[in-house]
């Protein structure tokens, strides 16, 4: 009798703390502090630490309130959605692009913030709601180009073409000029999101830049879909010709940083991020971004735009005046510029100016900065899409019709549940 | 008649006090396998994304989506490959090392942590271990070749070697768990049995099939059942090796399960793979199972 009790109670005792652990805390520690809860896309160390520098700065300024900060890296989005689907957001998130798509019906409206007027005008529709709210803190604005050796161009004379034709001319002399010893374009298709970083920067001059272009075909559903033959058979042509690495199917970004860090690349498609990296590894290289060369005749070059980082609010916060004074004090000129630290981007609040220095190929302003091609025009999920058809394409899976295809169907199935 | 009374009584509650024992195991499983479980069949007749609150009922939509999607029968054969090659392999090389440690050898120990060490890896290192091993650019392999004059290979572009180097990967990292569980098998036999039958005249290799091998069975069986349910679930080596591709020519019911829930927002797809995968696991383990538990009895 006694043996069976104390089996019983050995099995209650570990029952009970575990079904205990599910449950969640009401964000106030017994120190008397109330607890905000803070998801940052940042994941390179030096980004990091910029972040945790101003919540640092941002708790000793507000001794009553702890700020616990999460950096998920590569599994940001994944965790974001699975929180999504469970209604139970952090406090405060980065949106990374996806604010009016994605986001918007779980953000709570930030009008009357004392940073609202500061809002740069780029930024401001992209961060505005559909009936007029303010939606997030925008820090940062994308003005991404492709990456280019600036002196491996200088080497063979070559100068930063201005045309899509240009640029594939510029890739053929440099495999001539360098007897193949450099790749003239790496792509990591083997991480499958470099392929989509392709086609959402070719898109841009081939679809929508020109002064007649696809963008309220695209989205109003009219697209005429044989238009996404021209950047499938671009990225199959770059490929059939040789000026990408011919392990485009499976080599991985730390590939191409390695080689573009050895000065064995010209060109690539990472933007901002990939500029750190290499020179992390090798402060001898000069990398630099140029704008996106134009398709059409009579275009011109272009950067891709969009947001940067940005800071959110859960509509459904138990937290509401803190998660505000955080934000609120992020908004501060001096906490902008120290997240953005030497990152070559452009400021999402007219009180900062970011010197870039020599981040891009040239400094002249007129130069147009659209928006982030998927995020403007395609639904949410259309990026992956992109990405595994790109990679089929290129792995001989797939012919540029049938990527048309696939990508057609995933769209207006997108489009249909959005 | 009062110790036939003492008797029933303590049948009586020894019946009942087991079912009382099984009690926190039975809520485990239901909160964190028989829930999400039925939960995910539900999400599977639904054309839901992963995250919005709205989403339809769709009947048995996504179930005949399968049938025509090309990527299907190519992840299904995939995943029947990684179950049953990886098996394979593992337990054939597992026997062999576990015939080589039984012989007690000087450097036994020193060979069993060797082989056994890759288990303590994550997979996903292990994928990458992998990956810079065979990579185009710079991997061990290649550089081989090149000190032999050779031109480079990239076999992970290749769709039926990214699979077999899924396959070795995987084998190379769970071969130990095979090896550990034969040699527990075979040091349990007893010699006399041996002694016997080399007596009688039995070579070594007759021994081995007429003595060793059927009074291994037992072992046979769980290592060929943990190895065809493991082989089933590989994900993260896959991740890391070739990301499914070339394409989705290197992908399994798991790899693509995830891809189509986080980056193609097909929530409602996904769970109807997922239901997929759980059938063909079941079936496959218990047919194997059964298999190896005939052998059993036969021999």
């Amino acid at each position: 009798m006694f043996r069976k009790s104390a089996l019983l109670g050995a099995a209650a005792v570990i029952t009970v703390p575990l079904a205990l652990t599910a449950c969640s805390t009401d964000g106030n520690d017994s120190g008397g502090k109330e607890t905000i809860t803070v998801y940052s896309t940042a994941s390179e160390d030096a980004a990091v630490q910029r972040y945790n520098d101003v919540i640092a700065a941002f708790e000793a300024a507000n001794p009553d309130i702890r700020v616990e900060v999460t950096y998920p890296g590569a599994d940001y989005e994944n965790l974001l959605k699975t929180q999504m689907a469970a209604n139970d957001l952090p406090d405060v998130f980065q949106t990374h692009g996806w604010t009016q798509a994605r986001y918007q019906p779980y953000l709570l409206d930030l009008r009357g913030a004392p940073w609202e007027g500061d809002v740069s005008p780029e930024i401001l529709p992209l961060v505005t709601g559909d009936n007029g709210e303010l939606l997030a803190l925008p820090i940062s604005q994308n003005k991404a180009g492709i990456n280019v050796n600036i002196d491996i161009l200088a080497d063979y004379g070559i100068d930063v073409p201005a045309t899509w034709d240009g640029f594939v001319a510029a890739a053929e002399e440099i495999t001539e000029k360098s007897g193949g010893e450099i790749t003239p374009i790496h792509i990591a298709g083997g991480d499958s999101w470099p392929i989509g970083s392709f086609y959402n920067w070719l898109a841009i001059p081939a679809l929508i830049s020109a002064p007649d272009n696809d963008g309220a075909a695209l989205k109003d559903g009219s697209f005429d879909w044989s238009h996404w033959n021209f950047v499938s058979q671009q990225l199959k042509d770059l490929q059939d010709k040789g000026l990408v690495n011919p392990d485009i199917v499976t080599a991985k970004y730390v590939d191409s940083a390695q080689l573009m860090s050895e000065g064995k690349v010209a060109f690539t498609f990472y933007g901002q991020g990939v500029v750190s990296e290499v020179e992390r590894l090798n402060p001898d290289i000069h990398l630099q971004m140029m704008p996106i060369p134009s398709v059409h005749p009579g275009d011109t070059p272009t950067w891709s735009g969009g947001e940067g980082d940005t800071l959110a609010i859960w509509k459904d916060t138990e937290h509401v005046d803190a998660a505000k004074k955080f934000v609120d004090f992020v908004a501060q000129p001096e906490n902008v510029k120290a997240i953005i630290g030497d990152t070559p981007i452009l400021s999402g609040l007219t009180t900062v100016t970011i010197d870039s220095g020599d981040a891009y190929t040239t400094t002249d302003d007129s130069i147009r900065v659209l928006p982030a091609f998927d995020r403007e025009y395609f639904p949410s999920g259309m990026w992956d899409v992109m990405c595994a058809n790109g990679q089929e394409l290129l792995a001989g899976g797939l012919s540029v019709e049938q990527v048309t295809e696939a990508t057609k169907a995933e769209y207006e199935r997108l489009r249909a549940s959005s | 008649m009062t110790q036939s009374i003492v008797t029933a009584r303590r049948r009586s509650n020894r019946g009942r006090g087991i079912n009382l024992y099984y009690l926190p195991a039975v809520v485990l499983l239901l909160t964190f396998i028989g829930y999400p479980f039925v939960r995910g069949i539900a999400y599977s007749l639904t054309n839901w994304n992963g995250f919005s609150p709205d989403y339809s009922f769709v009947g048995l939509d996504q179930y005949i989506r399968m049938l025509s999607d090309p990527r299907v029968l190519t992840v299904l054969v995939n995943t029947l490959i990684y179950a049953v090659g990886s098996t394979i392999l593992q337990n054939v090389l597992g026997l062999l090392y576990a015939l080589l440690l039984d012989q007690r050898l000087r450097a036994s120990n020193v060979v069993r942590t060797i082989v056994y060490l890759p288990i303590i890896v994550s997979n996903l290192i292990m994928g990458y271990i992998w990956y810079f091993m065979v990579r185009y650019n710079g991997g061990a392999l290649n550089d081989v070749l090149a000190a032999f004059g050779q031109d480079p290979v990239n076999p992970l572009a290749d769709r039926t070697l990214a699979v077999l180097v899924i396959v070795l990967a995987n084998t190379f990292q769970y071969v130990g768990v095979a090896m550990v569980l034969y040699l527990s098998g075979l040091q349990s036999i007893d010699r006399s049995y041996m002694e016997a039958a080399a007596i009688d005249g039995a070579g070594a290799v007759r021994r081995f099939w007429s003595v060793t091998l059927p009074l291994l069975a037992p072992s046979v069986t769980i290592s060929a059942v943990i190895n065809v349910i493991g082989g089933l679930n590989i994900f993260a080596v896959i991740v890391a090796l070739t990301g499914g591709g070339p394409g989705y020519a290197s992908s399994s019911l798991a790899t693509i399960t995830y891809q189509l829930y986080f980056g193609e927002q097909n929530a409602g797809y996904a769970a109807a793979l997922g239901v997929l995968t759980f059938l063909i696991a079941a079936v496959l383990g218990l047919t194997t199972l059964r298999f190896f538990r005939r052998r059993e009895v036969e021999l």
